[in-house]
């Protein structure tokens, strides 16, 4: 399956191809945890994770045409 | 006194004189100081019904125990008083250095009453409080005044002024220090232009006694190693890009508030975030006094026709001046951001007018005759013009000097002002925020993000993640949010810094690293229990103060749009606020009657009356 996938910040060094925006292909059925082992990105690496615009835990599975986005913590106002 | 320097200076601008007054210890212990001391002067010197723009309604400006001492981010003073804009409490906020060289003047507060007959200004020193003309600087801006008083009292003493805006009674203007922080929000500067007090010149010395300095020292150290081996790891957004690096995030969140709050998604954001900010402005950061994280942002556009040269724009600028008017132009929103600086007005106020006008206009209820120009949404010339015509009241800008709410009912459409309490919004859509909606409803300023600001936990989850599309469960951790909020404002510390590196995970115990810093440098021997109710004291001597000028639930409310249309755009679409669900059960946690009046054994419980 396709999913698309938006990586900011300091995770865009993550991106394959350099680009921060882009499609990924997925095994059927696959969580969080298996798209971010799949771009190499640590667990230790400190992220906001979003689905489809809400946040979710890294066991979540994920669907076709999903939009996930990874990007670094930020506050203020 | 430790931590406290037990002296409050009290300055009649009819009588001309300058007291100063003893700091009444267990006042001092029961509101912390800050905003607690600011309301517990506020509630004893104001008639609760005083006209806002009257001699009678005081002034009052605090700094807090920790202010000056030290502590990362200890380097905030609060002003409160009547808001013009509101009718409700002030408690504007800001840091920079003039509040650290205030507190070393051996000043806990300044309590500023009546009306001078000519422009005066304030100088004070460990040995001289007095009163001066100010004639010859009525008229100029906020950069000017501060370089002429500096070059005429003392090249090392800090200067909070207002600019042309608060002598002529803008509702939103700013009282600016430093030249470019803001205790920006409720019109503050429009009442000390009422005053006919240009300024305040602040000249310290020394350092501020502690109780416990070698204890005070080595929590301080263990804080900052800490904070310093994390931002190692994984360097600060805020140090980055600043504020202004929210948009990435409200943009996804889809809470990024624009075209005048209709929609929560912007599609030009990338040309306003703050990676854009950095790339093409930024000189360098700016830091407050003992700051480690440095989100300020000294900023140059040398392009025409909107060069310029100042500190900002903080995201609360690029949402409501961009997004919230589909303007897409960064230079423009940085130059409307100088303008303000410049004449000492709110940005937050000032762009979400303008949006409300682009609107009005759009709808037909207002005509671009009356405007004076073409006002189509993103018109970047118009920010720019507009802004500038505010701050000296030509044309149409007299109407927009009053603020949306009165301009949108002037126009015969109140519901189209993005407003709680007659004030406007910080940049955070309560559809996909919903504690914002409660926080926002509930703060005893009107629309506002820093008295008690979900968005950490429910967009930047910080000290815990919550879902933001949720409501359920909300009421009780914003109240304890407001509180712990309370108590940062109080002590002079910034929520930047405070709740990340001071405060715990579990809400009900959350101002841990507060407690430690305040027991070293007061030595007045808080504990937890003790330091919770001081925050909770605050919150209700603010609700009570309300009531007595006739706020009640009625008053806690959001715009139609917010609760009844629902979100056409991003993660909260099809959704509403769902603020009365919310509220019954705020009121419920705060102990206080189902109409937001605070109950008597509640207020006897926390000693107030």
């Amino acid at each position: 399956m396709m999913v698309t996938v938006k990586l900011f910040n300091q995770l865009q060094r993550f991106a394959p191809a350099g680009q921060g925006v882009f499609e990924e292909r997925l095994p059927s059925g696959a969580s969080l945890n298996d798209l971010l082992r799949q771009l190499k990105i640590p667990a230790t690496v400190p992220r906001t994770t979003l689905v489809n615009g809400r946040r979710v835990a890294d066991d979540a599975q994920l669907a076709a045409n999903d939009e996930i986005v990874l990007m670094s913590p930020i506050e203020g106002g | 006194m430790y931590g406290w320097r037990g002296k409050i200076l009290r300055v009649d601008l009819t009588a001309g004189t300058c007291t100063s007054a003893d700091l009444d210890p267990e006042v001092a212990k029961a509101y912390v100081g800050g905003r607690g001391l600011g309301i517990y002067f506020l509630r004893r010197e104001a008639d609760p019904l005083v006209d806002p723009l009257s001699a009678a309604n005081p002034l009052i400006m605090a700094t807090g125990p920790l202010t000056g001492t030290g502590a990362p981010t200890g380097a905030r003073y609060m002003v409160m008083t009547k808001s013009p804009l509101t009718g409700a409490i002030t408690c504007s906020n800001a840091g920079g250095r003039f509040p650290t060289e205030f507190k070393r003047t051996g000043y806990d507060a300044i309590i500023v009453t009546g009306r001078a007959a000519t422009p005066v200004y304030l100088y004070l020193d460990p040995e001289l409080a007095e009163l001066r003309p100010a004639d010859h600087l009525w008229g100029t801006d906020t950069h000017q005044t501060t370089d002429r008083l500096l070059a005429e009292t003392d090249a090392k003493a800090r200067v909070a002024c207002i600019g042309p805006a608060g002598e002529r009674g803008v509702r939103f203007a700013a009282i600016m220090n430093d030249k470019h922080r803001a205790a920006g929000r409720s019109g503050v500067g429009a009442v000390m232009g009422s005053k006919r007090l240009k300024a305040v010149v602040v000249r310290g010395r020394g350092r501020i006694p502690l109780a416990r300095p070698e204890r005070f020292k080595a929590f301080n150290k263990e804080i900052l190693d800490i904070f310093r081996a994390g931002v190692k790891e994984t360097p600060l957004g805020l140090t980055i890009n600043g504020t202004a690096g929210v948009v990435m995030a409200t943009q996804n969140f889809g809470v990024l508030p624009t075209k005048n709050w209709q929609q929560g998604t912007f599609d030009g954001w990338e040309k306003i975030h703050g990676e854009e900010l950095t790339r093409r402005f930024l000189l360098k950061n700016a830091a407050c006094y003992s700051c480690p994280i440095g989100c300020g942002r000294r900023t140059r556009v040398d392009a025409a026709p909107y060069a310029g040269e100042g500190e900002g724009p903080e995201y609360e600028t690029i949402y409501a001046m961009g997004s919230n008017c589909m303007v897409d132009d960064l230079a423009a929103i940085t130059k409307a951001n100088y303008i303000c600086n410049e004449m000492g007005m709110d940005t937050i106020t000032m762009g979400a007018t303008i949006a409300c006008a682009m609107e009005l206009v759009e709808r037909g209820y207002l005509s671009e005759d009356r405007v004076g120009r073409p006002l189509a949404w993103g018109d970047a010339d118009a920010l720019v013009a507009l802004t500038r015509m505010t701050a000296s009241r030509e044309g149409i800008g007299d109407l927009l000097a009053e603020g949306s709410y009165r301009l949108a009912d002037h126009c015969g459409h109140p519901e189209l002002a993005m407003v709680s309490k007659k004030q406007e919004f910080p940049g955070y859509e309560p559809r996909g925020s919903q504690a914002m909606g409660l926080a926002y409803a509930t703060s005893p300023i009107g629309g506002s993000h820093m008295r008690g600001d979900p968005a950490y936990f429910e967009l930047f989850g910080v000290p815990q993640a919550m879902d933001p599309l949720q409501w359920e469960g909300k009421a009780k951790v914003t109240k304890a949010f407001q509180d712990l909020s309370a108590l940062i404002d109080a002590a002079g510390l910034c929520i930047f810094f405070a709740v990340r590196n001071l405060a715990a995970k579990d809400l009900d115990v959350a101002p841990v690293g507060i407690l430690e810093y305040l027991n070293a440098a007061t030595g007045a021997d808080y504990s937890l229990a003790e330091l919770r109710t001081a925050g909770e004291r605050i919150i209700n001597a603010e609700r009570l103060f309300l009531t007595q000028m006739g706020f009640s639930r009625k008053d806690d409310s959001l715009p139609d749009r917010l609760t009844t249309a629902p979100a056409p755009t991003g993660p909260a679409k099809g959704l509403v606020c769902q603020l009365d669900k919310m509220l019954d059960e705020y009121y419920q946690a705060q102990g206080w009657s189902a109409d937001g009046i605070p109950t008597a054994e509640r207020l006897a419980e926390l000693g107030l009356t």
